[in-house]
């Protein structure tokens, strides 16, 4: 170990530094701002792109992520040599110090920067995806260097970490895929007929103008028996993920408007009270 | 389709031989229910004509124009013959709640009849009833319409015209393009009733690549012909009517109709219905939108847009704008 330390030290003690100007500064200036506009730029055709291919959307978006560490990194190299004009071995051993220095003092962000990467080839979700992590649910929009971007159902704009990716579990919904299962529950009163009701939902399922299906992307109409409901569950895909809720309000809607038309009622809440509460929860 | 636009599409010998032997198979004892499935324009309909003429002792046939929404039809079948041809099926399901009761009660009915049906079907409507409620597991014989190649089209459209037509190149060398265009080598597999169609690209290389065989206006044309139209014969003859100045066709006046396809998710609803539905009229329309989808403004969208055709207040797709509302729809996922 001792014998390594000179090793490194020296050439480390022999790297010539530039004399920090105006120049040099405009230089890193230029640098940054050309990776930016870059980013920038192939983001938006990226995205563009993957707007005329639905079915590779997430495929042409995952790029996105790639092109952002890789442009970067180049612009975080260019500086270096801006700086100073290492040899590879002073390089080597550059990185490898500032890797220490970053592992040391910047280790939140590192992890982050190493999670970016993480999500990049491992893909435990992906551009576009709608994903739960933590306590957040929403679509994927964006895989930062730092952090990945979701936007809730609410349209608030959430970063999470890309740390998290190492310590907590990630549920994603649609796996990289454009269509995503969508489950929806309508609960109907005991006493109704339950086969029509299920035959309605079927059928105001595959008349959605949101649904695809195929071998792939089967449907499924349940019924479940509880003491005073049923509950129909249908469980079918929505061809492009963003229509979530559509699909599912829009099943609703029809579905009751059919319902109410052959007298299915959704179960009455008295009925779920037993009779004792019921009778001494009323006024003497 | 009108008879006008029947006169010259393919009569197709394979797919009319497959109908053939099912209703051989059938006199022999095995009844195994025949569907013939194409796009739009692609003539379902002469070939029905072709089998209904040659068979038409023992044929009952019904034709569905519009939509249909009761189960009267039923009894037409009952009092029916032997071999029964159903067409235009697709119009027997209607893509709203309780719009399928009708084609449940025609299949119902196909399973306990002792009778052969031959059914012709919208090809985007047969995947979509085959997706939702398994229609294909009814009709073991499937014989599909594939698109035609340069030649085909070639020999298809050129028989239809009495006189000679004159191909001239005006200004545009044939031989200076590299052009591709899809054909069909039909094949049955062993065990299997349905004729498959391998696809196989039909490629003329260059003057320049060929040696010295000249590549005529002629053949350049259908081929070029051929990859704009998709195969699809009527699409074909319609372009072909568009680009014939009597009696020329100057290469040139074929020109890839353009067009640039951005709706909203109700648009693109209603045209998936207008292209699995062929020709409905607008109350149909309305009727299987429902109060959320705008249908006035819609359609006004896409005929503005060319994309679909009126007449009478019924909508069909525009033969130009077929291929590309199809990739278009495709894509979108609307149709599968």
């Amino acid at each position: 170990m001792a014998d390594l330390l000179p090793n490194v030290s020296d050439p480390l003690a022999a790297l010539t530094f530039q004399e920090i100007g105006f120049s040099t500064l405009l230089h890193v200036a230029y640098i940054i701002i050309v990776a930016y506009i870059t980013v920038f730029v192939s983001s938006f055709l990226l995205r563009k792109l993957s707007e005329r291919l639905p079915t590779y959307r997430h495929t042409v978006t995952m790029l996105i992520p790639l092109v952002k560490i890789f442009v970067y990194f180049l612009a975080f190299y260019y500086i270096i040599i801006t700086f100073i004009q290492p040899n590879l071995t002073q390089l080597v051993a550059f990185f490898g110090l500032f890797g220490a220095a970053l592992g040391l003092g910047l280790k939140d962000l590192f992890a982050d920067v190493i999670g970016g990467i993480v999500i990049i080839f491992e893909k435990p979700y992906q551009i576009g995806d709608k994903i739960t992590i933590g306590e957040c649910y929403g679509e994927v929009t964006d895989i930062g260097i730092r952090s990945t971007k979701l936007v809730t159902p609410g349209d608030s704009v959430v970063s999470v970490p890309n740390y998290l990716v190492f310590s907590q579990s990630v549920s994603s919904a649609n796996a990289g895929n454009v269509a995503m299962m969508v489950i929806i529950d309508l609960f109907i009163d005991s006493r109704c007929d339950a086969g029509l009701a299920m035959k309605i939902l079927k059928e105001a399922i595959i008349s959605s103008k949101h649904i695809i299906v195929t071998e792939k992307f089967p449907y499924t109409i349940l019924l479940d028996d509880f003491p005073f409901y049923h509950r129909i569950r249908a469980k079918a895909y929505v061809g492009d993920l963003r229509n979530e809720f559509e699909f599912k309000s829009e099943v609703t809607r029809r579905a009751w408007i059919e319902f109410r038309k052959h007298g299915i009622r959704p179960p009455r809440m008295r009925d779920a009270i037993p009779v004792k509460e019921t009778l001494s929860s009323l006024p003497p | 389709m009108g008879n006008e636009e029947e006169n010259g599409l393919p009569l197709y010998q394979v797919e009319l031989e497959a109908i053939e032997q099912g209703i051989r198979d059938f006199e022999e004892g095995r009844r195994e229910n025949i569907a013939l499935i194409s796009e739009p324009f692609a003539g379902r309909k002469k070939l029905i004509n072709e089998i209904r003429k040659s068979h038409a002792e023992k044929i009952t046939s019904i034709r569905f124009n519009s939509t249909i929404t009761s189960n009267d039809f039923l009894s037409s079948l009952r009092e029916g013959k032997e071999v029964v041809i159903v067409e235009n099926c697709h119009f027997l399901a209607r893509r709203k709640i309780g719009g399928f009761d009708q084609i449940d009660a025609f299949l119902n009915y196909m399973s306990s009849s002792h009778q052969l049906f031959i059914t012709s079907w919208n090809t985007f409507s047969w995947s979509y009833l085959s997706a939702v409620m398994s229609v294909n597991a009814f009709f073991p014989r499937v014989v599909r319409l594939y698109p035609l190649g340069a030649e085909a089209l070639k020999s298809l459209i050129l028989s239809s015209y009495p006189y000679a037509i004159r191909f001239s190149e005006n200004g545009e060398r044939a031989a200076d393009r590299i052009t591709v265009s899809m054909a069909c080598l039909h094949l049955r597999l062993p065990f299997s009733s349905t004729v498959h169609c391998i696809p196989w690209p039909e490629i003329r290389l260059p003057q320049l690549l060929k040696g010295r065989r000249k590549v005529k206006a002629e053949d350049a044309f259908f081929d070029r012909l051929a990859s704009i139209s998709g195969g699809n014969p009527g699409v074909a003859r319609k372009l072909f009517e568009q680009a014939l100045t009597f009696p020329e066709v100057p290469l040139s006046a074929l020109k890839e109709p353009k067009y640039t396809i951005s709706l909203g998710i109700n648009d693109r609803f209603l045209l998936s219905l207008i292209l699995t539905m062929e020709l409905v009229s607008k109350d149909d329309l309305a009727e299987i939108a429902g109060p959320d989808i705008d249908v006035d403004k819609s359609l006004y969208l896409l005929s503005a847009a060319g994309l679909v055709t009126v007449e009478e207040a019924t909508y069909g797709i525009a033969h130009e704008a077929l291929k590309s509302v199809v990739q278009y729809l495709e894509l979108s996922r609307v149709v599968w």
